[in-house]
């Protein structure tokens, strides 16, 4: 194959990387302040695509769904989860928290087989991002673009709050020391329950995002909730730039790995994920603990 | 170095760029009990942690009965015959104080891969003794959790006991505790001495207790050796007095 | 802080298991086949259940990859029954070794991680499985395998529920002595305070490791019996989710306690029977159970159980005064 295609792979693979880095960042900031890895991450990816159908469908208009459902979805079901759910077992043990959002997971499969059955469904693309660019023997979808760019702005914006901010500047303490941060007076309850509907936000966004080019389907939760761990633990869980450089390693190997080994791009990006745990067990941003 | 029973040399250890141990020299005879005095943060936790191979030096060599044991295993060092207590409660909760002490001897036994005896059976008289002397023989079979901190303070020490140490390392062995339960700890301290034959090495705050049972006494300041004597010579050293009373400002 | 609780390992329940073997034994006896099929299935996922425990109850870690061990299990005993002519006995030893071999080689990354870390990364490397025997050929792809040929003797559903009760007691009997012995105790001090085992003299990593495979192993028995019992093995086993399902049995019967993950299964399996009878919403049924049981239950039917002594005595007492 010549350099043109492999160039054409790369940003699509980039684009693809975007999506698992929508997801991981809220996977990341919920892990680093409340200390929960939630499972159900990829199950509220997967409810966002089947909402994301129904919406479409109901008003006739992307722009419609890709506005709303972020924020409604981290709203309602990020704070129903949190309030409802979560906030009991914060101090339980951590296989508990696990369970739980194990439990959640089934409970969304379900939900999700009731209302849209078990066939696959897909948004089709809005008429404005059909089509390509060309530079030379490059080609880029309108659409691949147009992730790559609305995620950079995410990720710029996320950076900005969390760096330029009061409630940036509380969310960084607590993932830096949650005892010291909940001593200061901080209302770390609020706190949680704002960065649980933010993160479930984020995978709003990324099922919007992600929509046009995805099949929505049952079983697809638990591929993808894997996938985001793997960025995760890759970049080091609760760091949101280990998360960029997490997704974009993943996105772009599983992109370059397809064409070369196409039966076993799931399995190289595990092999991946088990070099950098060999030599960073915390992954490359990771905080290090001392641990004997 | 052969014949000095415990010496450090040069030892170097930052974190993120700020020295916590600063070319830190001293040794300790065979027998004698040593301890080491600074303010907070003077990096006497850091050295302790850097002795039981906790975290690795970035410079300078530990040397044990003539072995270098620089950089080695936390388990390899047990072996080696150092063993410590913590300054915070360190032991095993939700078992009882038996059940702590045994952990440690099937550790210095080397029986932690032993899979097809019952572990209750070992070393039981030699446990039950060490508990006796560590004056917890009442609570035995009560859970550690559950303990006065006086008396977790104690197991602190009993366990450590329990690989039969030649060095002691005691991180503030009686941090938080009534003046009461200082003394008590404190004639545990020097009875386990005289009975199992080690030598003491005490990182301590209180200075009532460092001045009674010491034999020699190094002072650390910011991460650096200051000044070392005896009892009487710290006493009187006015540069300890004005670090203690800088700290107290 | 909760009351802190002993949580060792008992010495003294030989008597309960005689009783309860002597009572299992007796079902084949009464004629039930639905029965005698479904204490089967409750033993052989007890077992992986409690393989899983070993890590998480007794040693603190958070191993939701165990599935690839079942799942190994499971493929080496159809793959050694069809494709190779070794006599069964032989079966029988080496496909828990193959799991076991599995575990040995992810447990070279898995047991240096910690908490989520290693809950991630089992998870993870179990996906891997998955995906080898789906894209391997000799895995037989996404239909898994199936019509696997058992020997004469064990064909029957009978003799099939005596010989996995055997197995099973016979591996719990040693996971007892296990968890009484030196190794035991260690593995639970472990979970108790890695750290202060280190600065006792016993090597932590080392343990973990030793401890993760023999946890594969007999979740690699408990596989080999499963496929010895449906003659058919799929790539399910080797999901995540059936990772997930060990925890959520060992939770449901109760971490803290050795025979808490077999109580859990029959408890997860008989109410799977029945709800799926009732209506095809078993996983909506199974979430919502599994928030109320995080919430409300944390210590399981066998906490709760040992719980129910001291809450007697003390209505009894209140009942006298």
């Amino acid at each position: 194959m010549s350099g043109d295609i492999w160039i054409s792979l790369l940003i699509a693979g980039l684009s693809r990387a975007m999506i698992y880095f929508l997801l991981a960042s809220g996977l990341t900031l919920i892990f680093g302040v409340l200390k929960v890895i939630n499972f159900a991450h990829g199950a509220f990816y997967m409810l966002g695509i089947f909402i994301c159908y129904s919406v479409v469908k109901l008003t006739g208009n992307f722009a419609v769904a890709f506005l709303i459902i972020p924020l409604v979805f981290g709203l309602v079901i990020g704070g129903l989860t949190e309030t409802v759910l979560f906030r009991r077992v914060y101090k339980a043990e951590h296989v508990m928290q696990l369970l739980l959002s194990i439990g959640v997971t089934y409970i969304i499969a379900d939900v999700v087989k009731i209302i849209w059955g078990v066939s696959p469904y897909s948004v089709g693309m809005p008429e404005i991002f059909r089509g390509f660019f060309s530079l030379g023997g490059i080609t880029i979808t309108k659409y691949n673009l147009f992730i790559i760019a609305i995620s950079l702005v995410t990720a710029l914006a996320m950076f900005a709050v969390l760096y330029k901010t009061k409630i940036g500047s509380i969310i960084r303490a607590c993932t830096y020391n949650r005892e010291m941060t909940m001593t200061a007076g901080v209302n770390v309850s609020r706190v949680f329950t704002i960065v649980f509907v933010v993160g479930t936000a984020l995978a709003g966004l990324a099922s919007v995002t992600a929509a046009p080019i995805t099949t929505g389907m049952l079983g697809m939760d638990n591929e993808m909730i894997m996938i985001v761990f793997s960025v995760v633990i890759i970049g080091g869980a609760g760091s949101i730039t280990g998360a960029l450089l997490g997704a974009t390693i993943i996105g772009v190997v599983e992109a370059l790995a397809v064409p070369l080994l196409p039966e076993f791009a799931e399995v190289i990006m595990y092999v991946i994920v088990a070099i950098v745990l060999l030599f960073k067990p915390q992954g490359l941003f990771g905080k290090s603990e001392a641990r004997v | 170095m052969g014949d000095t029973f415990f010496e450090i040399i040069g030892l170097e250890k930052s974190f993120r760029g700020l020295k916590a141990t600063n070319n830190v020299s001293l040794s300790i005879k065979k027998g004698e009990v040593c301890s080491i005095i600074g303010p907070n943060g003077a990096g006497k936790t850091t050295l302790f942690n850097l002795i039981t191979g906790l975290i690795k030096p970035d410079a300078g060599k530990i040397y044990f009965m003539g072995k270098d044991i620089t950089g080695h295993s936390p388990v390899d060092i047990v072996h080696a015959g150092i063993a410590r207590s913590f300054q915070i409660v360190n032991n095993f909760p939700r078992f009882t104080v038996y059940d702590n002490i045994m952990i440690a001897a099937l550790g210095y036994k080397k029986l932690a891969m032993k899979m097809f005896t019952p572990a209750k059976g070992i070393a039981k008289n030699e446990i039950m003794e060490l508990i006796d002397r560590i004056g917890l023989a009442k609570e035995a079979h009560s859970l550690a959790g559950e303990l006065s901190h006086g008396d977790q303070k104690r197991l602190e020490v009993g366990i450590a006991l329990a690989s039969h140490p030649s060095l002691l390392l005691l991180d503030e062995p009686t941090a938080g505790m009534s003046s009461d339960e200082k003394g008590g700890i404190l004639e545990t301290i020097k009875r386990v001495m005289k009975e199992s034959d080690c030598t003491v090495f005490l990182c301590e705050h209180d200075m009532k207790v460092i001045f009674s049972v010491s034999d020699t006494i190094w002072v650390l300041h910011n991460g650096a050796v200051v000044t070392s004597g005896t009892v009487d010579e710290i006493r009187n050293n006015s540069l300890v007095k004005e670090i203690y009373l800088g700290e107290a400002e | 802080m909760d009351k802190i609780r002993n949580l060792q390992a008992g010495a003294r329940e030989w008597v309960w298991y005689v009783i309860a073997f002597v009572i299992l034994m007796i079902v084949p006896f009464s004629g039930s086949i639905f029965w005698t099929n479904l204490l089967t299935e409750i033993l052989i996922m007890g077992l992986a259940a409690m393989s899983v425990n070993l890590l998480l109850g007794f040693g603190g870690s958070l191993p939701f990859g165990h599935a690839a061990f079942f799942a190994s299990g499971a493929y080496a005993t159809a793959l050694l029954i069809k494709e190779t002519n070794l006599p069964f006995v032989a079966v029988l030893i080496i496909a828990p070794v193959m799991a076991a071999v599995v575990g040995a080689i992810l447990g070279i990354i898995i047991t240096r991680l910690y908490e989520f870390y290693y809950a991630i990364v089992s998870a993870a490397s179990c996906m891997v499985l998955w995906t080898l025997i789906r894209k391997v050929p000799i895995f037989g792809g996404d239909t898994g395998i199936t019509g696997v040929e058992i020997p004469e003797i064990l064909s029957s559903i009978d003799a099939m529920y005596i010989f996995t009760i055997i197995i099973v007691f016979i591996v719990l009997i040693f996971t007892k002595i296990l968890l009484n012995s030196p190794f035991g105790w260690i593995q639970q001090a472990i979970r108790e305070n890695p750290n202060r085992v280190t600065c006792t003299g016993s090597n932590v990593l080392r343990h973990r490791y030793i401890a993760f495979i023999i946890s594969s192993f007999i979740c690699g028995i408990a596989g080999m019996l499963f496929v010895l019992h449906t003659q058919s093995t799929f790539p399910s086993y080797a999901h995540w989710v059936k990772s997930g399902d060990f925890v959520m049995i060992c939770i449901l019967g109760g971490v803290n306690t050795f025979i808490g993950p077999m109580i859990g299964a029959a408890a997860l399996i008989i109410l799977q029977t029945y709800i799926t009878s009732l209506t095809e919403h078993w996983l909506l049924f199974l979430g919502i159970s599994i928030c109320l049981l995080v919430i409300f239950m944390p210590s399981g039917i066998m906490g709760l159980a040992g719980h129910l002594p001291s809450k007697i005595q003390s209505l009894y007492r209140k009942i006298r005064s």
